[in-house]
């Protein structure tokens, strides 16, 4: 028999999760779990956990509730438009009424569509499980080292997802935000591939910029080091090394063949959007 | 009810919308037990032994040594399909043995617990490796290789199509009760066609017509995936209920159906045209090869069909027409709405665009001076008997899209990211069987019961799948028999109850049955007796038509035809290769609209099915095994991936039709696909001879 609980705050869910340890799962919207017929002796429903439905901005850092759905984040104006609009994209209203963002970071695929921008925004999660005195204790860390690989997240068995923080300046600031989905149709798909680039200019020059690739390696790719490539560079200078830098990027993707695209494809058009990025 | 095309509250309209309609999976019998398979894992292989493991109280396995008859009847007696594979497997996903018993989850884990051991056999796993015919016919029509010596110029083409999974909401599912002591199968399930499940039982279970009953539940979508399929599991079913001496269901899961059922043919059409040096076709030599799969099946028929369209809606004086179905080790492909004719449109009409480039005109005007016409020739010698009402359907897609004038601005060189480009497609349908199989085999029937308090039943083995037909034919009754609609009365049919009045396939249910309908409405209506019980009758009278010979392939295919017109407006990125829709048109002759909103649901959904086959609808096979088994993975287009359609109906009255009406669900179809490439070859400056055309095979070309 599968025992259910629907906890009634967050203390509570990490005192049932500590007990079950890896014998529970949590399910927030359940979009993922249900879909693959996974279930486990302990199911811990996070749906009434209002505390992690809040979204707040402070001392630069915009911090959303790892309960949050896609629904409500679309229709809050503090989350950054460009995060909304990757979200509007995701499968059709039905899930997206239920699924939420650290549901999308904790199942870790390698196509999750909030992702690649999560990655350039330099995203932090922030975890939290119980300390000796059963109070609350927290963790933080940045999202490329939280996402390990395909469905392999760096979280205790005691341990839940508590938010998502943003640092408002990894947007704010910037000149120009892109992104894209290549699905293979306009609802209801997993991306072939996805892509998001951000980045400032600022009197012609490259001050900072972030690109990160989604579906065509275990986890969504981003260089730093051939992002500080790119850094401080004039935009004339930058022209000139386009394509160089684009085949750089060639290099890093690591795209498969299989039931939904080819690799040759998804290298091919994330290249094709990483130069059009670049045309500054 | 006077005007018969006015739309009205279709009759399952508020059964389904509230939820109340019970389909096959939810019924519930005393006692019924549940089923799962243990098919094969391998392409092609013998089956050396079968460790069973021990089957709990009350579970059961069925094989083929448990049938009278293993052999599925299909269309001839070669290479006919096993119920179960006994001795050799000839497809991944074949049944092997079917395990039911009063637990799901037990049955699903004893048929993984089953061992199958096999020595594999060399398997052909595509098309062009096949050598195997399952049917093969010819014809020729003036003399082509005169016309190819004294050609201006001859062009060759090779076009190529991927399979179609017919993408029905509901998936297949059958349950069996064996009454033992009337000796009496009842089968109840979701099918197209059932007379052709119940003679198959008969057969298969070595029972008359007396000791069969099959009845249709509600059905959610059949596409063609309905018409033979369900004899198989319906065999299986019955079989299993017979040994286990209580009813069993079958209900496949998504990904079951996608690897095993029937799909559309996977095919290669070559084509050689000679042209004069007035840019006229004058020959045409087509050779078409169809992937039957593992058992041909329907295969021969929609052979038949791809073959009679091998020159489109086109008159081409000289003709040399060759077509194969071929066998090989992977599932088996079979009816799906167009039957055969999909593929060979997308090639007729993707060659004609290139014909025109070729010489210089406009794809519009190269088919203008192709077109056929009234008392023309069909290319097997019959006769468009009717009015050909192309220029018309023509003037109105004009009028609708503006083809002309956007292909002209298109044709100019564009800049810039995204890329337009507009395709037109003209396209017909032969209305019912090919041949004379409605006069010779199928013969139906309609009968109307009036009962005491004046309402009439529509007794006749069509059935609704979702496609409108009780509300159709309860129409057809009501106004002739000047009736409120909700006085006529059409339940699912029940062998026991109704006629064979053949299956629900091939655009016939309107123009055939329903001319049957209208028939015994107007002869109950000549003897209507208010207040007593009444019956009437109406069985099929042929048409005068040139007789059709098989073997020479010849004489009138079909009684009529309906035509089409398709214009596909979109906007292609360079960067990706996708397209996004700009503008779907669709202009129709279905003889006269029985239902407005019932036709505009086939054109829309018609039109959306035809170009997901032609775009985004892969379906691949891998070392035999299919690829794409979910609908994560198997792309179909919803409503966001399509624009509002614009629809147009031109009225041309068919005199053997009830109220003028033709066949109409499957021409829909048609031109989606070629209107799309088309389309997109005009914004990549690209030819292309492969669907589904996806944007990596537009990209691939792009950046070459």
């Amino acid at each position: 028999m599968v025992k259910t609980y629907m906890p009634c705050s967050v203390l509570e869910a990490l005192r049932l999760k500590q007990e079950a340890q890896s014998e529970a799962i949590f399910v927030a919207g359940g979009t993922d779990i249900m879909p693959s017929g996974r279930t486990a002796p302990v199911l811990i429903y996070l749906q009434g956990l209002t505390e992690l439905q809040e979204v707040s901005k402070f001392d630069g850092v915009l911090r959303i509730g790892a309960g949050c759905t896609y629904t409500q984040l679309i229709g809050d104006e503090r989350i950054p438009k460009i995060l909304r609009e990757a979200m509007h994209e995701i499968a059709a209203p039905a899930i997206r009424n239920v699924g939420t963002i650290a549901g999308n970071i904790c199942n870790a695929s390698p196509a999750g569509d909030t992702l690649p921008l999560l990655y350039a925004m330099d995203a932090v999660i922030v975890m939290g499980s119980l300390d000796e005195q059963g109070q609350l204790r927290t963790r933080k860390l940045g999202i490329e080292a939280f996402i390990q690989g395909v469905r392999k997240i760096t979280l205790e068995p005691s341990e839940m997802v508590l938010a998502v923080e943003i640092p408002c300046n990894s947007y704010e600031q910037m000149t120009k935000l892109q992104r894209y989905k290549a699905g293979a149709r306009k609802a209801q798909a997993i991306a072939k591939l996805s892509f998001a680039g951000i980045c400032r200019v600022e009197d012609d020059v490259l001050q900072d910029v972030r690109l990160a690739f989604g579906a065509v390696g275990a986890t969504v790719i981003r260089s730093r080091k051939l992002e500080a490539k790119l850094k401080g560079l004039t935009l004339t200078e930058l022209a000139a090394r386009r394509t160089s830098i684009v085949q750089e990027y060639g290099e890093l993707l690591r795209p498969i063949d299989d039931q939904r695209s080819t690799a040759d494809y998804r290298r091919q058009v994330c290249l094709n959007l990483l130069e059009d990025f670049l045309s500054l | 009810m006077e005007d018969i095309s006015k739309a009205v509250e279709r009759k399952d309209h508020r059964l389904k919308m509230s939820g109340r309609a019970e389909y096959t999976c939810d019924k519930r019998m005393e006692g019924m037990l549940y089923s799962a398979f243990v098919r094969s894992e391998i392409a092609h292989g013998r089956i050396l032994d079968i460790k069973l493991p021990v089957l709990p109280e009350g579970y059961v396995a069925v094989s083929g040594h448990d049938l009278y008859d293993n052999h599925l009847p299909v269309i001839t007696d070669e290479h006919e399909q096993p119920i179960f594979a006994i001795d050799e497997v000839c497809f991944v996903g074949e049944a092997i043995l079917m395990l039911a018993g009063p637990d799901l989850q037990k049955v699903r884990r004893l048929c993984r617990e089953t061992k199958v051991v096999y020595e594999e056999l060399p398997a052909v796993l595509t098309l062009d490796e096949a050598t195997e015919t399952a049917a093969h016919y010819h014809y020729h029509k003036g003399d082509a290789e005169a016309a190819f010596a004294q050609a201006a110029q001859v062009v060759e083409e090779v076009f190529t199509t991927g399979y179609q999974e017919q993408a029905y909401l509901e998936v297949q599912g059958m349950v069996a009760q064996w009454d033992a002591e009337n000796r009496k199968m009842h089968v109840f399930g979701s099918m197209q066609a059932p007379y052709h499940v119940k003679n198959a039982v008969m057969r298969v279970l070595g029972l008359d017509a007396e000791h069969v009953r099959v009845v249709q539940e509600v059905t959610g979508g059949g596409f063609g995936g309905k018409e033979d399929y369900p004899s198989l599991i319906a065999c299986q079913a019955a079989a299993a209920a017979k040994k286990a001496g209580a009813p069993v269901r079958v209900v496949y899961d998504r990904r079951e159906d996608m690897t095993v059922t029937t799909k559309r043919h996977p095919s290669r059409v070559r084509y050689a045209a000679a042209l004069d040096a007035q840019h006229r076709i004058i020959a045409l030599k087509a050779d078409i090869c169809l992937d039957a799969g593992a058992y041909p099946g329907l295969s021969s028929v929609v052979l038949q069909r791809s073959l009679n369209v091998a020159a489109g809606v086109y008159k081409i004086d000289n003709l040399d027409v060759d077509g194969r179905a071929v066998l090989t080790h992977t599932v088996s492909n079979g009816a799906f709405r167009g039957f055969g004719a999909p593929q060979v449109f997308f090639a007729i009409e993707s060659l004609m665009n290139h014909l025109a480039a070729k010489v210089g005109m406009t794809p519009l005007a190269f088919r203008q001076m192709h077109m056929v016409q009234q008392d023309n020739d069909t290319v097997t010698g019959g006769k468009f008997h009717y009015y050909v009402p192309l220029p018309d359907l023509l003037a109105k897609a004009e009028e609708m899209s503006d083809y002309s004038r956007k292909y002209a601005a298109y044709s100019q060189p564009q800049q810039g990211r995204y890329r337009k480009g507009i395709g037109l497609s003209l396209f017909m349908h032969g209305c019912g069987y090919t041949g004379s199989a409605e006069k010779d085999f199928l013969r139906p029937r309609v009968i109307l019961r009036k009962y005491a308090n004046d309402t009439v039943e529509i007794l006749c083995g069509s059935v609704d799948i979702g496609q409108g037909l009780k509300t159709t034919f309860s129409k057809i009754a009501a106004v002739v028999l000047d009736l409120p609609l909700e006085r006529v009365i059409f339940h699912n049919p029940d062998t026991d109850r109704v006629p064979d009045s053949g299956p629900t396939v091939a655009s016939r249910s309107i123009m055939i049955v329903g001319k049957l309908v209208e028939r015994a409405a107007k002869k109950l209506k000549a003897v209507w007796e208010s207040g007593k019980e009444q019956e009437t009758v109406a069985d099929y009278e042929s048409p005068e038509l040139i007789p059709w010979n098989l073997a020479k392939f010849n004489g009138d295919a079909y009684p009529a035809y309906s035509w089409g017109v398709n214009v596909v407006e979109l906007e292609e990125d360079c960067l990706t290769g996708m397209t996004k829709l700009l503008g779907v048109w669709g202009v129709f002759d279905v003889g006269t609209v029985i239902d407005n909103t019932v036709m505009l649901g086939q054109a829309e959904g018609g039109i959306l099915q035809g170009i997901g086959y032609g775009s985004m609808e892969k379906m691949e096979s891998a070392a035999g095994k299919i690829r794409q088994t979910s609908f994560t993975d198997y792309m179909i287009p919803t409503a966001m991936d399509t624009v509002p359609n614009q629809i147009a109906f031109v009225d041309n009255y068919y005199e053997y039709g009830p109220f003028g009406a033709k066949g109409a669900g499957e021409l829909t179809l048609l031109g989606g696909a070629p209107a799309y490439t088309a389309a997109v070859e005009q914004a990549t400056g690209k030819s292309f001879h492969a669907i589904p055309l996806t944007p990596e095979r537009i990209l691939a070309a792009q950046q070459k």
